[in-house]
Parts: structure tokens; C-alpha cells; sequence
């Protein structure tokens, strides 16, 4: 498993790609697609691309953006306006060109043992969460169940919903300010749930989302004995691993989000 | 592909020779190795490696990096494993290379920064080493070391002593530079690098919180441009010694600028992270252009900088 990573890794070069789609989905949310080589078809969930937002030295530094799935019509990420950046992907049309590095980075690993599979997604943290359930599904046959709990300040900002299908797979919402499906945080709607089982055995979380989402999931994993791995953030530099400007603190010393991460064991990363 | 094959880039910094004058420049390019899958390093002129240190490092605390308006700020803090570790597991890999290795080294004080240079001295591969006096991400050396000219001069003394290595001494900005530098000179450092990044902060107005870990950091990026370019012009207009300049060199204009300034050689820094391929692109932009011009050769605009009516 590792290797066959290692070698997505090694794959990646510097790309001029083209948009095929950029789509408004709701709010300021948009998703957009572009044509990749061949090789995307293996990257894992939770690697993620590094864009080169403009064309001059503002913004100076590319952004980082988590695969949300890559299909026959090239990789998809969903990104929400929050600054000069991602203003300037919003205005992309279909045709134009953008400067991309990747897939780079460690995805999720799949549980072969887990019979429970747990998806937690916060805000736009649920987009990688799309790519991550279809590999799921692919990689055991169907022969598992997914839950996956997606969380959102409120009701308008819900996306992606309809994205997370399939007989095996059941859906849970949650709003913080109650306007829809649960109300409250998703790492609580999760240990709510978690409450009516039986045996937590053959069970394995993975999140994405705001860190305080991570540090709540990282608490119940540990709480109840569950193996979790969760996709950290932080600003990137080279996405290389040759700054070292985006480490995240880790039991054993400082980790690279980019090259030990972006995804981790919740038991390598120091919380306190 | 070579439009103009004639025109003859190769450059000296001292008794380094280079086939080029476009280096990259400490901490923005690694080792080396994470940027070999994205360009052929032998293209460069050379590689300033990541700062070493006589003991592993583990750095500062994040967030490291916040981006300003056409700049980086950044509080690394030196992070490295060690000269134990860079020569069994980095240097294997850059020996290989022909482009010139510059290993940039750094330490709390006058002796390990002599035990380092005894210690890379012995190795083969290495070209010279820069002398990093100017981090100003970490408590102890750094910036502190840098801006006395006293401090300086003897440290470049004791460094020429030990060892036959060119060492090029990288000073900090905002001290009397030219003093520091006239010390380094009569020291017997070969050539400075100038300038490291410009102390600087940023805060968090929401969270009423510095931006980075460490409270401050060090600016890099076009926004210092303007204040490296004007440093170098002073320094080697006052002081006999070859420059390696640098700050915020994001193409071959900005690397003109420097060269009219006084630099016999440039490196490229926070580029390298817009782009990995921007040190190739621009040797390529620069070959062009002194072609188009009818320069044949680069090292004849160093300094030329016209002051006069």
C-alpha cells in the first residue's frame, strides 16, 4: 500500500492543464475540473493538487487543493472563494490553462480489516470525502458499510450531498445552527452514533475538515479504541518537501503536510 | 533549442567558477533532490544548499510561512538533520551532479561554525560553502553574529585559516553593510551573499495573533527586491569582494538589475516555490536576451550600471 504511493509520488510533474469545467455549486462553493494525464487515474484520496493561482506574484504562493475525484474527464476539486486565489480559479473558464504540481502528497489509507467504514467531513473538507467513498467501495467490493457525516455552519452551505450514493453507504448531516438534519457539531452527530453500537471492532475513521473538527474526531477515536487517520491543513510552500514551512506538530517531531501528509494517523500527531 | 550557442554565460565568484551565474538560493531548494524530478539540475550554475548545522535541528514552531502582498514570511529556524546526516544521505546525490554545490552552513557560535567547515572541507563534491550570519529565525548566532563587523572579521579570519574551501559569507540586511562586509573582506571571505530575508511580522487582526509560531520571521519575495538591489550596489561599490546577489529574483530582468547593480552572480529564492522550474526558465531568458543584444559575454555587465549623463 505505502509503496504503490511512493510511486504516485515519484509521477508527478509540472503541468500545463486544461479547465473543462468550473461549475457554481451554491454560496461562494464552485468545483472545478480539469484534463490530467493518464497517471491522475492513480492517485489516491486525500493527495492533493498545488495550482498556481495567477499570472503574475500575487498571490506569490500556489494553493494547495485536495482531489475530489478523478474520473474519465479528469481530476475535480472544490474550492470556496475566500481570497485573491481562489477569486481568481472562479473566474477560469472551460479552455483556459492553469499551472498545476501533483498529485502530490500521502492520501488515505484503506482499512483491509474494517467491516465500518466512517467518513467525517467539515465544510469544503467534505470534497475529498467523494473521492475517498468511491475508492472504498471500489477497493472491497462493496462488501463493507460506509457512513459518512458531513457537517456545515448551516443549511445554505451544504455541498456535495448528493455526491455520497450507493446501497452500502448511509448518509448523516449536520448543521451547527440546526437548520438541517442534525443539529450540532458532526463529531458529536458521529459519537451520538457511535453510542448505539454494540462492538466498535472493524471500525475505521477518516476526516477531513477544520481542525478543531480533527481534534474532536481524534478525541473519540482515542475515546473508544478506533483507528483514525485525518487530512491536516496548513500553508504549503514548495509542496515539495524542500521548505519545510508547512509542518504540523507530530509526536516524534515536526511532520510535512505535504510529503508525510497531507493525510495522517491520528497517533502520530501531537494534539495537546 | 540554443538560439544563441555563442553567447558565453559562465561567471566567477572568487575562485568559483560557474557555468552560469543563476544559483538557488539556502532554504528555498532543499537539497536539491525533491526539485530533480521537475527540472535537469545540471542546468543551474549552482545549488546553495538548505543551512546545515553541527546537530540536527527541528526548527520552529508552526504556522512557518504567511504570504504578504508580493512577499513570504517565513520562521523555518533552520531545520535540519545534522551535518552527520547531510553528508551520509544528501551528499551522495549532489556529488553526482556537474552544477556547483554550495553547502550554506550555520552555528551558535564561532566553533561550530569552524567545526562544520573543518568537517565539509574534507568532503568531495562541494565547491564552497556559504556562511549563513544572517537567519534571523533563530535565538542564538544568526543575525546576531552577522551584524558586528568585529564578530565578522574574526570569524572569517579563523574560517580562512582552517580551510582551503572558498567560504562566501551571507550577511544580514539593515546593519552598516558596508562595514561588515569591508570585515569580511579583510577576513578572507571569498564573497558575500546578499542579502538574507528582511526581518519582518504579520498578525492575525481577527485572532489578534502573529501570523507565524515564532511571533516574527524573515521576508522574502519581490516586495525586498528593491532593498537587496540597492545593497549590493552599495556594497560593491565600496568594498573589493565578489557578490552573489539575491531577493526576490523572479525572472532574467530582475536578474539584470542585479548584475548591473554589481553581482557576479544571482540566486534564485521564494521563486522556486511559484514556480520549480523558474531557474531553468530563466537561464534560457537570459541566453536570449544578451543574444538579442549582441553581449556575448554575461560577465561584462557586472557592475556596469550607469550613473552618468
Amino acid at each position: 500500500m505505502v509503496q504503490r504511493k511512493e510511486e504516485v509520488f515519484s509521477s508527478a510533474q509540472k503541468l500545463r492543464v486544461e479547465v473543462v469545467s468550473n461549475t457554481h455549486l451554491k454560496a461562494n462553493f464552485y468545483r472545478l475540473t480539469i484534463k490530467t494525464p493518464a497517471y491522475f487515474s492513480k492517485a489516491q484520496p486525500g493527495q492533493f493538487i498545488h495550482i498556481k493561482v495567477g499570472d503574475d506574484f500575487s498571490p506569490l504562493l500556489r494553493r494547495p487543493f485536495s482531489i475530489s475525484n478523478v474520473t474519465s474527464f479528469g481530476v475535480d476539486i472544490v474550492y470556496r472563494i475566500v481570497g485573491k486565489g481562489t477569486r481568481f480559479l472562479s473566474e477560469l473558464r472551460e479552455g483556459e490553462y492553469l499551472d498545476v504540481l501533483g498529485p502530490l502528497g500521502r492520501g488515505f489509507s484503506i482499512s483491509r480489516e474494517a467491516k465500518i467504514h466512517i467518513l467525517v467531513g467539515g465544510g469544503v473538507g467534505v470534497a475529498p470525502l467523494i473521492f475517498l467513498a468511491r475508492k472504498i467501495k471500489e477497493e472491497t467490493e462493496g462488501k463493507v458499510s460506509i457512513l459518512v457525516f458531513l457537517g456545515f455552519k448551516r443549511k445554505e452551505e451544504i455541498i456535495c450531498q448528493n455526491q455520497f450514493t450507493g446501497v452500502n453507504l448511509s448518509l448523516h448531516i449536520a448543521c451547527e445552527d440546526g437548520s438541517y438534519g442534525y443539529r450540532g457539531l458532526v463529531s458529536q452527530a458521529v459519537e451520538d452514533y457511535l453510542i448505539n453500537f454494540t462492538s466498535l471492532s472493524g471500525i475505521s475513521i477518516y476526516a477531513c475538515g477544520p481542525v478543531e473538527m480533527l481534534r474532536a474526531v481524534a478525541r473519540l477515536s482515542f475515546n473508544y479504541a478506533i483507528s483514525s487517520q485525518v487530512l491536516m491543513e496548513e500553508i504549503i510552500g514548495c509542496g515539495l518537501g524542500a521548505c519545510r514551512g508547512c509542518v504540523v506538530r507530530g509526536v516524534a517531531g515536526y511532520l510535512r503536510v505535504c510529503k508525510e501528509g497531507p493525510v495522517f494517523n491520528i497517533r502520530d500527531i501531537a494534539w495537546s | 533549442m540554443d538560439k544563441f550557442p555563442d553567447v558565453d554565460l559562465t561567471t566567477s565568484v572568487g575562485r568559483v567558477k560557474l557555468k552560469n551565474p543563476i544559483l538557488v538560493a539556502a532554504g528555498t531548494f532543499g537539497y536539491g533532490e525533491e526539485y530533480s524530478r521537475y527540472i535537469d539540475l545540471n542546468i543551474l550554475g549552482g545549488i546553495i544548499t538548505k543551512t546545515i548545522t553541527l546537530n540536527p535541528r527541528e526548527g520552529n514552531p508552526p504556522p512557518r510561512l504567511a504570504e504578504t502582498p508580493c512577499g513570504l514570511l517565513n520562521s523555518i529556524g533552520l531545520e535540519n538533520p545534522g551535518v552527520d546526516a547531510f553528508i551520509s544521505q544528501k551528499l551522495p546525490f549532489l556529488k553526482e551532479l556537474t552544477t556547483a554545490v554550495i553547502v550554506s552552513i550555520a552555528g551558535e557560535k564561532e566553533e561550530e561554525y569552524l567545526r562544520l567547515a573543518e568537517r565539509l572541507s574534507k568532503e568531495e563534491g562541494i565547491r564552497a560553502l556559504e556562511v549563513n550570519v544572517s537567519c534571523p529565525n533563530v535565538k542564538l548566532g544568526g543575525v546576531a553574529l552577522g551584524k558586528d563587523s568585529g564578530t565578522v572579521f574574526s570569524l572569517a579570519r579563523r574560517l580562512k585559516e582552517a580551510i582551503d574551501m572558498p567560504f562566501i559569507l551571507k550577511l544580514p540586511p539593515f546593519v552598516d553593510i558596508v562595514e561588515v562586509a569591508q570585515a569580511a573582506r579583510e577576513g578572507g571571505a571569498e564573497a558575500l551573499s546578499l542579502i538574507n530575508t528582511v526581518p519582518a511580522m504579520a498578525i492575525d487582526v481577527e485572532r489578534r495573533r502573529p501570523k507565524l509560531g515564532n511571533i516574527t520571521g524573515g521576508l522574502s519575495g519581490p516586495c525586498i527586491k528593491p532593498v537587496a538591489v540597492k545593497i549590493v550596489w552599495e556594497v560593491t561599490r565600496k568594498v573589493d569582494i565578489p557578490v552573489i546577489g539575491m531577493g526576490g529574483i523572479m525572472d532574467f530582468e530582475d536578474v539584470l538589475e542585479f548584475t548591473l547593480a554589481g553581482a557576479s552572480a544571482v540566486a534564485v529564492g521564494t521563486a522556486n516555490f511559484t514556480d520549480p522550474g523558474v531557474s531553468v526558465r530563466i537561464i534560457k531568458d537570459l541566453k536570449n536576451y544578451l543574444g538579442a543584444k549582441n553581449i556575448t559575454k554575461f560577465s561584462e555587465l557586472v557592475g556596469r550600471i550607469s550613473l552618468g549623463e
